[in-house]
């Protein structure tokens, strides 16, 4: 048992993050907050896990993206899919800007699981597609075709609003 | 290399954790490392409990199983013991000396 980790600042430096990514997953406020109360329940248990890691950050969302498709599996597809979904992105005062964010997140809600955590990994937390096949446990190319096939399928539903708003 | 698309997208602005989960989820985080704690403490005083009071016995039956290792890896072995040796060879040529004049006196 180390008593060295120091639970506060791990959770100030990364939950913010985490919250970030695993609510883009679940979509559910409630799964995301079971889901970091895992990890941190899991880090406080063994303190070890992280202390090996020499990226944290790195390892936090490995283990919130297995312990997101764990939540998946034990769930049926009815179950998942009558979940309310919840704001990923803060609210916009400009009207424009505020409709873009509500048919970004719905238009994020369309990808496949994978290619969601691949493309929010590299916009929203600029990741490198190395970082990301490290994280996901997949290679370095299979990251960078999930995120163009992302990003393709992003930029087609979102095209008619950013080019209103460009 | 971001576009200008890319760049957009990464602007929005993700929501914060809401503030009452950092209570919650660290008061269940503590829990859970004093738990552990306490459980790794009582593993350690079951065996403390367990072999403490007589060092001398459990020694000496450690010793006793060390001993019977040693002689068990010294003495013959399986293959040894049951090696094939003495009359069987001598009871197989008689049996095909049998055979032999048996056939020879054409039976």
């Amino acid at each position: 048992m180390s008593p060295s980790l120091d639970l506060e600042a791990l959770y100030e430096a990364h939950a913010s993050a985490l919250f970030s990514f695993v609510m883009n997953l679940t979509r559910s406020e409630a799964d995301t907050k079971d889901c970091l109360q895992e990890i941190f329940c899991r880090i406080a248990a063994k303190p070890a896990l992280l202390e090996r890691m020499r990226e944290p950050r790195a390892f936090l969302f490995q283990t919130a993206y297995r312990i997101v498709i764990d939540q998946h599996r034990r769930r049926s597809v009815r179950e998942r899919h009558g979940e309310d979904s919840e704001p990923l992105f803060a609210s916009a005062a400009n009207p424009d800007a505020e409709n873009f964010r509500r048919q970004t997140e719905t238009a994020l809600a369309e990808l496949p699981e994978d290619q969601r955590a691949v493309v929010h990994l590299k916009l929203w937390e600029h990741l490198t597609f190395e970082e990301i096949a490290r994280i996901l446990d997949i290679s370095a190319n299979t990251a960078g075709s999930r995120y163009r096939y992302g990003l393709d399928k992003l930029r087609t539903l979102l095209r008619p609003i950013y080019e209103e708003i460009k | 290399m971001k576009d200008s698309f890319e760049e957009h997208l990464s602007k929005l602005q993700r929501t914060e954790v809401p503030s009452h989960w950092r209570e919650e989820i660290l008061t269940q985080a503590l829990r859970e490392r004093s738990n552990s704690t306490i459980f790794a403490q009582e593993a350690g005083n079951f065996w403390t409990r367990f072999f403490g009071p007589h060092p001398l016995a459990w020694g000496s039956l450690a010793a006793l199983w060390v001993l019977i290792a040693v002689l068990n890896f010294a003495g013959p072995h399986d293959a040894q013991l049951y090696a094939f040796s003495g009359p069987a060879p001598t009871l197989q040529e008689l049996t095909l000396q049998l055979q032999t004049t048996l056939l020879a006196q054409g039976r």
